[in-house]
């Protein structure tokens, strides 16, 4: 078995010189660390035959803070709030991950109305992320009124989430064992209102929006991702539906109460920008779906199951737990030793990473242009990439 | 299909391939010189057809002098997960 | 819209057909320079989505204070909002950035990770521990993330800075980092004692050294003198 390593270096050499002197040669741009496009520092470096661009050598590591590494000094109550600050567009999805993994490894029951908080809370912010996705697109592809539409939705959810959590971003709020706070007497009927204010705003966006000929035009048959190769690169969520494999962990995974609600999973056809953007669409209107059959049903009982000032106690063996956020599969891989409450090592699977790799595959053959609208439909979070 | 059965074929398919205690989820234990067939054949072998590589990591025990590899693998045919650790 | 935070300090004198503002040079720079910040879009992690793209949004408005043009080109920018955590990857680039904004530039840390290293300060072996190892910082904004209504706070609190500026050629009160980086060779433990030395030399008083140096000694001498010489 041979593996061949190829440094920046190597890569940065242009593959051929001009046989004429007339004729162009290759050249190198980059993207990034600073750029509009990128939402956060990654560095693309683009080999580029006039503007056609032969190859993407993705950069990460501009924000890699060591996150896994830290966890090893950190029971599993510290180690929750360092993972708002992965994705933190998904924060309760991955609070919920590394509780679901210390959970199972530690065994500790929850309850109906924890689960169906938790529930309620990640549909939520799924459809805030996705509102924030769509508006932060349509300012990439040159229509700066969508993002201040998608950002309107998204202070409205917003507004819920600080009148139970406390916080708007960061949210710290579901804990191994329960939840920080029980839900505020306001949240039922807030919920509601917001959903049934929610529900025309999708249609407004694709009024808005969806039916553009320039969107349209910068979005259908760009960057077409078969199923093989999605699967093959790892990609999870949004841009793996796209592509047609009805790959949802919601379905699969039988976590929270989706076992108990009624909600489709969306697919694309074809695999291009534009399935991408419209299966998030999509989803959004799921999602209302899901909110609206728990939201007038939460059972009665405790929202912490567990002593807070109980160390937490989980046998020796190795333990991995996943969940669905808003752009894939985010997984905890813990190995506890038995000896103490800190894990020994911690991995988190993040979807971004895997999902930032297909653009290597996607790109090769495109305009520059079509980058920045391959990069918005696959819709990273840098800090999740880099961790 | 359920674990148990899931490892016994894994075990079946893959000589040296042991199931390995101590795990959530079903886990086998590869050598690392039969790592290279034991991915194809967990691949290609369609009862399995592990496709999709989860992800990937490692852990190091500085006690015994070694590292382990991970591999979680998830098949999207059936909807199977399997971690591999060698 | 905009918001008015402070009176103007000029002579207005009214003529017929309209008024004459009679102010100094320097005000009225100042003034431009501070109601016309132009900020970068350079934002590393979550405090990005609140700090640059909540407040450009409609419902916290950053054109009240005239600081909405979000440039991406650095060139363009003079307003630098440093939006997340800074690790030794990104350091050199973030100063390199920094120098090549057009003076008069200005830079507001928000986030506890661009303060101080925040939640990543321990434990961590990548983080810059506070964007002002790197480059100077004007404001601090604390908060993890920072509410949108702090930043605001914080802009305008750059604004004032800036209108406070002396000349032209000064723009601004440049103030040092009350909290640095400690320097090479420097543990927290010297800082310690450091302190305690200091406190022990405040609160430990030798009482007739103390009084050997008041204007009073001498009398106090002198009464002693004559009191002993009577018994």
């Amino acid at each position: 078995m041979t593996v061949t390593i190829r440094t920046l270096n190597e890569l940065l050499q242009p593959s051929h010189l001009p046989a004429h002197p007339l004729a162009t040669q290759e050249y190198f741009v980059n993207m990034g660390p600073q750029h509009p496009i990128s939402h956060g520092s990654l560095r693309l470096v683009l080999r580029l035959d006039g503007e056609t661009v032969k190859e993407v050598i993705p950069v990460p590591g501009f924000v890699h803070r060591g996150v896994e590494k830290m966890c090893e000094s950190l029971t599993p109550r510290q180690i929750v709030p360092y993972t708002d600050r992965l994705d933190y567009l998904s924060a309760f999805m991955n609070n919920w991950a590394i509780t679901r993994v210390v959970e199972t490894a530690a065994g500790i029951e929850s309850n109906e109305r924890i689960e169906t908080i938790r529930t309620l809370m990640s549909e939520l912010q799924r459809i805030q992320s996705h509102a924030l996705w769509w508006g932060v697109t349509g300012m990439d592809l040159g229509a700066f009124t969508a993002f201040l539409y998608g950002f309107r939705e998204r202070e409205v959810i917003s507004e819920i989430f600080e009148e139970t959590v406390g916080a708007r971003l960061t949210m710290n709020y579901i804990q191994p064992g329960g939840v920080m706070y029980d839900i505020h007497p306001n949240f039922v009927k807030r919920v509601k209102d917001v959903m049934a204010y929610m529900k025309p705003i999708i249609d407004e966006y694709d009024t808005l929006l969806s039916g553009n000929v320039i969107l349209q035009e910068r979005c259908r048959n760009i960057g077409i991702l078969s199923p093989e190769k999605a699967i093959a690169l790892g990609c999870t969520g949004p841009v793996l539906r796209a592509s047609g494999v009805p790959y949802d962990l919601r379905k699969m995974e039988n976590y929270g109460v989706y076992n108990k609600v009624d909600f489709n999973v969306v697919v694309g056809a074809v695999g291009d920008c534009w399935d991408r953007y419209y299966v998030r669409m999509q989803e959004m209107r799921e999602s209302i779906r899901i909110v609206e059959q728990l939201i007038d049903s939460i059972p009665e009982g405790p929202t912490m199951t567990l002593r807070y000032n109980l160390p937490i106690e989980m046998p020796e063996g190795t333990y991995y737990s996943q969940v669905e956020t808003a752009r894939g599969v985010f997984g905890a891989f813990l190995v506890a030793e038995g000896k103490s409450e800190k894990p020994y090592p911690l991995h988190f699977r993040s979807p971004n990473y895997n999902n930032l790799w297909s653009v290597t595959a996607l790109a090769p053959g495109w305009r520059v242009a079509d980058i920045i609208a391959i990069l918005s439909s696959l819709d990273l979070v840098i800090p999740d990439i880099d961790r | 299909m359920d674990s148990e059965e899931l490892l016994d074929i894994v075990e079946r398919i893959e000589s040296g391939a042991t199931k390995r205690e101590k795990s959530d989820r079903p886990a086998v234990h590869v050598p690392v010189d039969r790592l290279l067939s034991a991915m194809r054949r967990l691949r290609n072998y369609q009862w399995l057809s592990f496709d999709m590589l989860v992800t990937h990591t490692a852990i190091d025990w500085p006690d015994d002098n070694r590292f382990e590899l991970v591999y979680l693998l998830y098949s999207t045919v059936h909807g199977h997960l399997l971690e591999r650790p060698q | 819209m905009g918001l008015i935070t402070e009176t103007l300090p000029a002579v207005i004198e009214k003529f017929p057909g309209g008024s004459l503002i009679v102010t100094s040079m320097d005000y009225a720079i100042n003034c431009s320079r501070a109601n016309s910040l132009w900020p970068l879009t350079f934002g590393t992690k979550c405090c990005a989505i609140e700090m640059l793209m909540a407040t450009g949004a409609a419902h916290q408005d950053l054109s009240r204070f005239g600081a909405e043009v979000a440039r991406a080109s650095v060139r363009q920018a003079d307003l630098m909002v440093i939006a997340g955590a800074i690790v030794k990857k990104m350091a050199p680039r973030m100063r390199m950035l920094y120098e090549q904004m057009a003076e008069p530039r200005y830079v507001i840390a928000t986030g506890a990770c661009a303060v101080s290293g925040g939640p990543f300060m321990y434990n961590s072996y990548s983080i810059v521990r506070g964007a002002d190892e790197v480059i100077p910082v004007d404001v601090y904004v604390p908060g993890c993330p920072p509410r949108p209504e702090a930043f605001f706070w914080g802009l305008l609190a750059l604004q004032k800075m800036i209108k406070e500026g002396e000349s032209v050629r000064r723009p601004g009160i440049r103030r040092k980092p009350v909290m640095a980086a400690l320097p090479n060779g420097m543990t927290a433990a010297d800082v310690r004692a450091e302190i305690q030395r200091e406190l022990e030399q405040d609160n430990v008083i030798d009482v007739e050294k103390e009084a050997e140096s008041k204007p009073w000694a001498a009398k106090v001498k002198e009464w002693i003198r004559k009191s002993s010489s009577i018994s």
